[in-house]
């Protein structure tokens, strides 16, 4: 069995430690994940290491770091796909730190609540009531499907160099779910979805670098629905 | 206020003119006159002063300015904005941009009018 060097991130505000490093051997076998590998440290080394995850298969969307400078989900990124016989992990990038590789997702999820992730109908009576279907074709839900896989990750948002530098930008995971919602057809909110984004940074702002969707594990392109959202603010707000 | 939607969309429009103006005046220059003939200052119907001379081509060099000005000094707003999110600091942006651009379009109008004057016969 070989070994592999886990550098990590170690970060603890509450007993005044200072940020650091801190270097891990850890014994790898074929098939074994950045997951797996942390959970070994925090199992046999050292279980001070704080960590976030749940289901280990790409589903919550709970373990996503920057391993190796690119923001992953540790549960779906193989030791051996890496190459390398040293994995830097951190927590992810334009969020708040925790602690260790724990960030805070509090300004993620506010902004994803200030987009209004649910339908708007007008007549709400109706949607209240639940005795009813609202129809729906296959090319309508092929407009929207796409955008509705988002897991919540995070790592879309760390991958942005805009989030990085301006707060009043939305970002990446909150404008695919805006546009998500603006697309389907059972939604009736359209004028205040897009009035809601056609002053100021939340959505102009984005220079299109694509990196959200390069770092998306679930195929979402986050980039095609701002481009998307873009081009229905410019000709319809 | 503009709207910073509308304001996008004369930063696409505009950049898109450019390229159709600028492709224009280089057109002129490169392609409808000998290169040499064209450097010269005014010794040559192709000179550099025969462009202001022909009210068209003045036109075109005065439209290149304004496209110019504003979606230089609109790129230069959004990049100083996205540094620093302020209420003050970004009106004072918007401010110092558009006086600076109105400023710079002025001075090149005058220099365009003043050498469309020299130019004239």
């Amino acid at each position: 069995m070989s070994e592999v060097e886990f550098k990590v991130f170690r970060y603890d505000p509450a007993r005044n430690g200072g940020k650091h490093y801190q270097t891990y051997k850890v014994p790898v076998r074929k098939g074994m994940t950045v997951l797996q590998g942390l959970l070994y440290i925090k199992e046999r080394l050292d279980p001070t290491l704080a960590i976030r995850f749940s289901c280990r298969m790409a589903t919550c969307g709970s373990c996503g770091m920057m391993v190796n400078g690119l923001p992953r989900l540790a549960c779906y990124t193989l030791i051996e796909e890496l190459k390398t016989r040293r994995v830097v992990v951190e927590p992810l990038r334009n969020y708040p730190v925790i602690r260790d590789l724990v960030a805070d997702f509090s300004e993620f999820f506010e902004k994803h609540r200030w987009v209004k992730p649910y339908l708007i109908r007008i007549d709400t009576y109706t949607q209240e009531k639940s005795n009813t279907s609202y129809l729906q074709s296959d090319e309508e839900l092929e407009r929207y499907v796409q955008f509705a896989y988002c897991i919540k990750c995070g790592l879309c948002y760390a991958a942005c160099p805009v989030v990085a530098s301006d707060k009043e930008f939305l970002g990446p995971q909150a404008l695919a779910q805006l546009y998500r919602y603006l697309a389907d057809s059972r939604d009736e909110g359209a004028g205040e979805r897009l009035a809601s984004v056609a002053d100021g940074h939340k959505l102009l702002r984005c220079h299109f670098a694509a990196s959200c969707s390069k770092v998306c594990p679930k195929g979402v392109d986050p980039a095609l629905a701002i481009q998307l959202l873009r081009r229905e603010v410019l000709l319809r707000a | 206020m503009i709207r910073e939607k509308n304001l996008m969309l004369l930063h696409y429009i505009t950049g898109v003119l450019i390229l159709v103006a600028g492709g224009v005046h280089l057109s002129t220059v490169f392609l409808l006159s000998p290169y040499e003939e064209s450097m010269k200052f005014d010794s040559s119907p192709f000179a550099v002063m025969s462009v202001y001379r022909n009210v068209l081509l003045a036109g075109s060099l005065e439209a290149l300015l304004l496209l110019v000005a504003f979606h230089g000094f609109n790129g230069l707003r959004v990049i100083l904005q996205e540094l620093y999110q302020g209420k003050t600091y970004k009106k004072a942006v918007s401010l110092a941009v558009t006086i600076v651009a109105l400023a710079l379009v002025v001075y090149g109008t005058r220099t365009i009018l003043i050498a469309h004057q020299l130019a004239s016969p």
